[in-house]
């Protein structure tokens, strides 16, 4: 039996997965060109038409999964998109800190945080060992709100 | 499969479709949106972007002009891939530079119409993803690096 306050912070955690994605999607919808220039930055041994095709869809799942966990009804379907997008992002930023790559994330639009690109911090928060310390911990919060859903599941 | 299961792969398959005719839908209506390789158009851009772009090791730069001209000077960091020759060596390009690589094309000026046609030629004949073209040319990074007259 859940207190209110976990209620109450499990349903800030489930904010918080919504509006990252969210976030994440409109500053890609804005400009898919320069999100499938990201996506190519990341020199990913990928088909091109595997890369065009993410670079078309993945901001629609963002959106949708975001608005819907944000929406709170029980959303099960869109928070497995979260946990496998929040999932591939890590891998992807992931490699790319091995890799040393020195590529901007292409995660989120900062200008809509107010941080100025080419700014220091704009270059912090978009380098691929922010991302990807930023993607596992998504993908943990996801994984456990996941895992959360399924037990209420099991209790209803 | 338990009924959660069910609900979740239900749920995560029509988000999918929506996804997918939303991105389709948006992508072929936005002046932004993905095009294929045989619709694609080169982006133009100029060289105070592609600067920080070759200073970031992002971009590939490419020389379309002739091989002489190339060695009489080129911007610093630029390989050769001179338009008359490109059925000719495009294969040995393709072997240093990965279709997947970004590159930035340029000729001699804005009158050289070599570097728009070689960067057109690289994406829709061979599978370059992202091609861009540098309009202003040789004689852009002459005026605003050498000061309009050293050919390094």
């Amino acid at each position: 039996m859940n207190t209110p306050l976990e209620g109450n912070f499990h349903r800030l955690l489930r904010w918080l997965l919504g509006l990252v994605l969210v976030w994440a999607a409109l500053g890609k919808l804005a400009d898919l060109q320069e999100f499938y220039g990201a996506l190519l930055a990341y020199r990913l041994p990928l088909p091109g038409g595997l890369l065009r095709g993410s670079a078309i869809v993945m901001p629609w799942l963002e959106l949708l999964s975001g608005l819907l966990l944000l929406w709170g009804r029980r959303h099960p379907g869109a928070l497995a998109w979260g946990l496998l997008l929040f999932a591939v992002f890590a891998l992807g930023t992931g490699q790319a800190w091995l890799r040393g790559l020195d590529i901007s994330c292409g995660c989120l639009d900062l200008r809509l945080a107010g941080v100025a690109p080419g700014s220091a911090a704009a270059g912090w928060l978009e380098s691929a060992r922010f991302a990807c310390l930023r993607a596992v911990a998504l993908t943990a919060i996801a994984l456990h709100l996941l895992r959360r859903e399924r037990a209420a599941w099991a209790a209803a | 499969m338990d009924s959660f299961c069910s609900t979740l792969v239900r749920q995560a398959g029509a988000i999918l479709a929506a996804a997918l005719c939303l991105g389709l839908a948006y992508n072929a209506s936005s002046p932004l949106g993905v095009l294929s390789p045989a619709a694609a158009q080169p982006l133009v851009t100029v060289w105070p972007q592609v600067k920080q772009l070759l200073a970031q090791s992002r971009i590939d730069l490419v020389d379309a002009r002739s091989a002489a001209a190339f060695e009489a000077g080129h911007i610093p960091g630029a390989v050769s891939l001179p338009f008359p020759e490109l059925e000719r060596r495009i294969a040995e390009f393709s072997r240093q530079h990965a279709s997947t690589q970004p590159l930035v094309i340029y000729c001699e000026s804005l009158d050289c119409p070599d570097a728009h046609a070689e960067a057109t030629a690289l994406a829709s004949r061979y599978g370059y993803g992202d091609v861009r073209e540098m309009p202003g040319g040789y004689a852009e990074w002459r005026q605003a690096e050498a000061g309009g007259g050293a050919r390094p």
